[in-house]
């Protein structure tokens, strides 16, 4: 505990100056953008509108940008060697950059959502209804934890930083893939509302309602009421739970051999391909079934050549794209 | 003491250390050579725990060296060690004091001193000569109960290396150090090393005292009348041989007055005994394997 403490504060105090950087950057486009706030009409009133988006929209940027931050510092073989001879297990050393990501996190959003909140205040008493803003805040805040612990898993289990980003990419879509794709095939299954498949989509779902609320003095968020709008809510907030655990216990048993290899994890590109192929296939097979046959074929090549690093398939790569054509016809 | 037992690691599909079993006696120096690739930093790496061993083990005084516990004892010294953009001299020791309560700041400061080193100044603004000789200074002043160095003479200049050594001589002689060094300055192990292993093959090939390893070889160079064939020197105990016309250099395994006798017999008009080094004695050594340096 003593190593885990002192690590943390010794990573933090050497990432002081980004975390400052950070913070300063988002304060002043918060600042910028709430301030700049033109009014809308709509039947002849005119008002300003919350901007509670704004600190959303900047925790949604930074849960993609702090895990690459906190943790692109083990994707290099070099590092390591000195990383994993130091005296700290390889699980606090990973925790305490976890939790350094997470205090950089909450505390932006927290400033900017401060911030946002003082100029909400400044338009006049009673302009805007801000008891909602309470557990508004709380609640994304979890959405942040959420969103932020999927992306420092799936990072992870990436071998280089790019194929890491790649990951983070890849996994804020698969599942509009595959929502899609279950809808498409299963006759009498309720329409998904697509855009909560994505992590910031639930997030900014979750936003539109309250901001209503805040802004129009609604007695209720209906987001609580519509399965559609609270699905995404409950689905991150599994995937983020069960991604923080999944990182704890994975972290510290990677091989250090491992590192700059290609990336071969079950959680990234040697699943993500045939997801995205396969459900692409099923989900807009419609459209045009040549053009798109080809098109979906020639995106899993390109797929197979960056988890590759060059043209060097493998036969089960090439077993996938050859059955790919089938699935036109689910 | 370090003690490895059948210790076997692959990188992928490459089996780079074999079966590997050796004791380290505390208070030692202990050389580890080898051709580039043979596997000396992979070892090392293991040592420190940076790799987890496919097979066998490694015990510090019992301790694993997975286990954090153990490491508070070992410092490895990378062949190209980690710093942060931001990061100066102070900082580093700073961050270092966490792990290694033992750190001697008045060590770290004399040494970056003789060193001439900024201690305010930024690492990345540094050479990588310069870099080497803060993490040395740092390594030397935390003053480990066992030292892992990779390739630490690499980018130093005639001085440094000379204080390094001396420093790495006064750790050792107070008693409470043991070094393991991997390097491919031969010349520099020769002056402060105890003991030598020599990785060849993923196997240990060699190892053992570097002065009597280097005395059981002699070296001769001679001169015929005529241009002689390497056929000639068949039933000697070659260690290396080379020939060019009517001349050859021949390194003999044994003792050289014996040696001396046996080349009588080949009749040559001149014959020399030369000195010989522990770099010499470790190119007969990869070359008796059939490998090139």
């Amino acid at each position: 505990m003593t190593n885990f403490k002192q690590y943390l504060r010794s990573h933090l105090k050497a990432n002081l100056k980004p975390i400052i950087y950070i913070v300063t950057v988002v304060l002043f486009l918060t600042f910028m953008i709430a301030i700049n706030e033109e009014k809308t009409y709509s039947f002849g009133t005119a008002r300003f509108q919350s901007t509670l988006a704004v600190p959303v929209m900047f925790m949604s940027i930074l849960s993609y940008v702090l895990p690459v931050m906190e943790f692109s510092f083990f994707k290099k073989r070099i590092n390591l060697d000195c990383a994993y001879s130091m005296p700290i297990s390889r699980r606090t050393m990973g925790t305490a950059h976890y939790i350094s990501g997470l205090i950089t996190l909450f505390g932006a959003f927290s400033a900017s959502y401060l911030l946002n909140f003082i100029i909400m205040l400044s338009r006049g008493e009673n302009y805007f209804n801000l008891k909602p803003l309470i557990p508004h805040y709380f609640l994304c805040l979890f959405l942040g934890f959420a969103m932020y612990s999927v992306m420092v898993f799936v990072f992870n289990e990436a071998n280089t930083m790019g194929d890491g980003i790649w990951f983070m990419v890849l996994y804020s879509f698969v599942f509009v893939f595959v929502f899609s794709a279950l809808t498409e095939m299963i006759d009498g299954m309720p329409t998904l509302y697509l855009s909560s498949a994505m992590p910031f989509g639930a997030i900014s779902e979750l936003t539109s309602q309250y901001q209503s609320v805040v802004e129009n003095f609604k007695q209720t968020v209906i987001f609580w009421n519509k399965p559609r709008y609270y699905t995404g809510f409950i689905f991150w907030g599994i995937l983020g739970i069960a991604s923080a655990v999944g990182f704890f216990l994975t972290f510290g048993k990677k091989r250090t051999e491992k590192t700059e290899e290609i990336s071969d994890s079950w959680f990234g590109y040697r699943t993500l391909i045939p997801i995205y192929a396969i459900t692409g296939m099923i989900s807009f097979h419609d459209i045009d079934i040549v053009i798109f046959w080809v098109i979906i074929e020639l995106l899993a090549f390109l797929g197979y050549t960056i988890y590759r690093r060059g043209f060097h398939y493998k036969k089960s790569d090439l077993i996938i794209l050859g059955i790919l054509p089938l699935f036109l016809f689910v | 003491m370090i003690e490895i037992n059948n210790l076997s690691h692959s990188l992928g599909k490459k089996t780079v250390l074999k079966n590997i079993s050796l004791e380290i006696a505390d208070n030692t120096v202990l050389g580890i050579v080898g051709i580039n690739g043979a596997g000396k930093s992979t070892l090392l790496r293991l040592l420190a725990g940076v790799y987890l061993p496919d097979a066998g083990s490694i015990s510090y005084d019992g301790g694993s060296p997975s286990d954090a516990e153990t490491r508070k004892y070992i410092f490895f010294l990378p062949d190209d060690p980690y710093y942060t953009a931001f990061m100066t001299p102070k900082d580093l020791s700073d961050f270092y004091k966490c792990f290694h309560p033992s750190i001697d700041p008045e060590t770290y400061a004399r040494l970056l001193g003789e060193y001439k080193i900024d201690m305010g100044g930024k690492l990345r603004n540094f050479s990588k000569g310069m870099r080497r000789q803060v993490f040395i200074a740092l390594a030397l002043a935390i003053k480990p109960k066992y030292l892992l160095l990779d390739e630490s003479f690499d980018g130093l200049d005639p001085l440094s290396r000379k204080i390094f050594k001396d420093a790495i001589i006064d750790l050792v002689e107070e008693g409470r150090t043991t070094v393991l060094i991997a390097s491919h300055s031969l010349r520099e192990l020769e002056d402060f090393c105890d003991r030598f292993i020599l990785i060849d093959s993923n196997v240990i090939k060699s190892q053992g005292d570097i002065a009597e390893h280097v005395g059981r070889l002699c070296k001769f160079e001679l001169a015929f009348t005529e241009a002689v064939k390497e056929e000639a020197f068949a039933g000697l105990p070659i260690a290396s041989l080379t020939v060019k016309n009517r001349f050859v250099q021949i390194v003999l395994e044994g003792e050289s007055g014996e040696m001396r006798k046996k080349l009588d017999a080949l009749k040559p008009v001149v014959m020399d005994e030369m000195p010989l080094d522990f770099e010499e004695a470790f190119i007969s050594d990869v070359r008796k394997g059939d490998k090139k340096i």
